[in-house]
This record gives C-alpha cells, structure tokens and sequence, in this order.
C-alpha cells in the first residue's frame, strides 16, 4: 500500500467512525429506555398500577426536554410512553442524554419504603449496561466486542 | 448459573456486612445508670468522646464486658453527647439491666442493626429499633468463553436499605453508609464456600423520609464468575 492509499484510508476511517459511534449510542440508548420503562431481558420495567408512573418518562438532551403533561383522575389508566425517536436522532459524541421522570413517587417506587421492598427498575438496569452494551454492538452486527466496556451513572 | 450460586453471593454479603463497624468506643472504664427497666446512660470520664467515636442518635450498640451479664447485650441510642450515651434496652426483649460503677473495661461497637429483613422471610419493624432490608437482584449472564463448560459472568445488585427512626438525625445514617462504602470498595474480593465474588461499585441515595422512619439505600454491584452453564 503506498502512502497516499493509506491516508486515503485513514480518512474514511475518521469519517466512519463518529457515523457508528453515533449509531451505537442511540441504539444503546433506546435499548436503555426500553429496558427502564417496559422491561426486557435487562429489567423489569417500570411497575404498573394505573401507569402513571412509566407513562411520564421522558427524554432531555442537553437538559432541555419536558415532562409529560398528564391529568390524573381517580380511576384513570395511562398507556406506555412513546418516546419519540427523533429526540435522539440529533445526539453526538459529547451530548448529555437523559431519561427522567417527574413523578413525586418515583423515588418510593425504585428505592421502596418500610412499608415496601425496592423495586431497582432503573438500577438493575444500569447494573446491566455492559450487558447491553454487548447485546447493542451485535444487534449493529459489530464483531469485535473484547473492549467494549460501558458505565452508567446514576 | 445455579441457585446456590446465588445463595453462595447472599451469604458472603451477609457474612461481610455482619463483620461491619461503624464505630467503637473502648475498651474503656465506662459507667451505667438504669433510670427505668429499658432506659439507661452509658457514661465516661476517660477524656474521649463518643461523639469523635462515631456514635449518633438511632444506633444500635453492642456491650460487651459490663460485670452485669444482662447489660451486655444490644443498644439503642437516642441522644448522643461526649461524654454520655442515653440508651434504651429493646422494650421487645427486656433485660434485667442495673446500674454499674466504673470498674470493668468495657468496648461498645456500632455495625448494621441487628434487625433484618432477608429476603424470603417475614418481618416486623420495632417502634424506635433501626433495621436493615437486603434485596438481591441477579442481573444478566454473560458467557466469555467457548465449549461445554463455559466461563459465565454474573452481574448482580446488592441494595441495602437501612431505617432509623425518624427524627434521630443524619448522623448515624451517614457513618453508617461511609462504613458500607468503606467495606464494599471496588474491587474487594469476597469468598463464601469457595465461590468468590468481586464488588463493582457501590453508591448511596439520598434520605427517604417517613412519618416513622429515615432511610437510606446503599447499592453494591458486583460480579462473579462460575463455570457451571444456566
């Protein structure tokens, strides 16, 4: 390979390399999400009683974002949260992106009480993310994995 | 990964967390003074404090070495001062407590309360009696190496919830949380029945405040390796 191919190639190796970055973090991300707010093989999801509490997740990136606008009535039900995609399809290397929740018991629920056990829906979660990390970088269909190590902070 | 794995895992966080000391006062020449069958002040005047030993409102204490067999024995301290410990016998189990002169050297050790609420079991709390929940939560399995008898690594969260009653002051929770970060550092290798495990890391929340009871949660993440496929 002569010294010119091998800029060449050095070159699109940086331009490719943010582009899959890019689509490891939202996939991560999403898979996060979904995780913490409806289960799978990571989490139990968020509990249900009338589904207030997981239909008021939301995304904020940069801390911008804004929690649902909800009206609870007694007897009322909430269906699960769509969270939009597009709120992640702007997201880089460097953007701060969180999944929050405003509801005033959110805290009870995750951490319990005397009167009611944990229920560690986002903890056992980030307890998974290398986990999902992994998963994330073969559902991308990624090979080399050996090195991929991921944290969450709570 | 069996389930005895996961007893193996349980068992040596309990084994560790048992172990733990918040704080020690003594061995010292210490007085007693019963006020009434469950109350009593613990008193010193060897110039140390108990307040500089870590000792705060809501801890459970553990005597040893009092002359009288039946004021050795746990604690409950409700108001803390340098030099004196106002203390409550459990109104549950009543000791025959009596007063005591300085005379016997006697150590005073704080850890988790010794009220628990395993898992799988059934548990009351006592009116003015910290306790301590465990919730164990296996997390995924991950296999790191080919063939039949794969290397599998477990992920697992550990959370310690501990309850002072309310009122009692942040003291104790905090000294107590900072022993829980001090014994569970990253990377601490614990062994129970030759499985070993390693913790991760281990974080606390903030207070949870109820009309009876402060609490904190303390979450230990850790992993393990076993050989043995799911």
């Amino acid at each position: 390979m002569g010294i010119e191919a091998f800029v060449a190639e050095i070159e699109q190796y940086k331009q490719r390399v943010p582009v899959q970055l890019n689509r490891f973090i939202i996939a991560f991300a999403s898979r996060c999400a979904e995780e913490v707010v409806v289960g799978g093989a990571f989490g139990p999801g968020t509990p249900v009683d009338t589904g207030y509490l997981r239909a008021m997740w939301y995304w904020s990136m940069n801390g911008g974002g804004s929690s649902p606008a909800l009206a609870r009535a007694p007897g009322a039900t909430f269906a699960a949260p769509t969270l939009d995609a597009a709120d992640l399809l702007d997201v880089v290397a460097g953007d701060t992106l969180e999944l929050c929740n405003n509801t005033e018991y959110a805290t009870y629920v995750e951490l319990g009480t005397s009167r009611m056990a944990p229920r560690l829906f986002v903890r056992t979660v980030a307890n998974a993310a290398n986990a999902i990390a992994q998963q994330v970088a073969r559902d991308l269909g990624w090979t080399d994995r050996a090195g991929l190590q991921l944290e969450l902070a709570l | 990964m069996t389930g005895s794995f996961h007893t193996a895992i349980r068992s040596g966080m309990r084994a560790a967390l048992a172990a733990l000391v918040k704080a020690t006062s003594g061995p010292s020449l210490f007085g007693l003074t019963v006020s009434s069958t469950t109350v009593a002040t613990i008193t010193r005047t060897d110039g140390g404090s108990f307040v500089n030993d870590g000792v705060a409102a809501g801890d459970e204490l553990a005597g040893s070495g009092w002359s009288n067999a039946a004021n050795n024995g746990n604690w409950y301290v409700t108001a803390v001062s340098d030099a004196s410990l106002l203390v409550t016998t459990p109104a549950t189990a009543p000791r025959a407590i009596v007063s005591e002169a300085p005379g016997a050297r006697v150590t005073l050790v704080v850890g988790l309360p010794s009220l628990v609420a395993d898992e799988n079991t059934t548990f009351t709390a006592q009116p003015g009696q910290c306790w301590w929940r465990e919730t164990y939560t296996a997390g995924p399995e991950q296999r790191r190496s080919l063939g039949p008898l794969p290397r599998v690594r477990l992920d697992f969260l550990y959370a310690i919830s501990v309850f002072y009653p309310a009122g009692a002051g942040a003291a104790g929770l905090d000294g107590l949380t900072d022993a829980l970060q001090a014994a569970l550092y990253p990377g601490r290798v614990l062994t129970y029945n030759g499985q070993s495990f390693t913790m991760l890391s281990a974080l606390r929340t903030g207070f949870v405040e109820e009309a009876d009871w402060s609490s904190v949660v303390f979450s230990a993440r850790g992993f393990a390796y076993s050989f043995s496929p799911s």
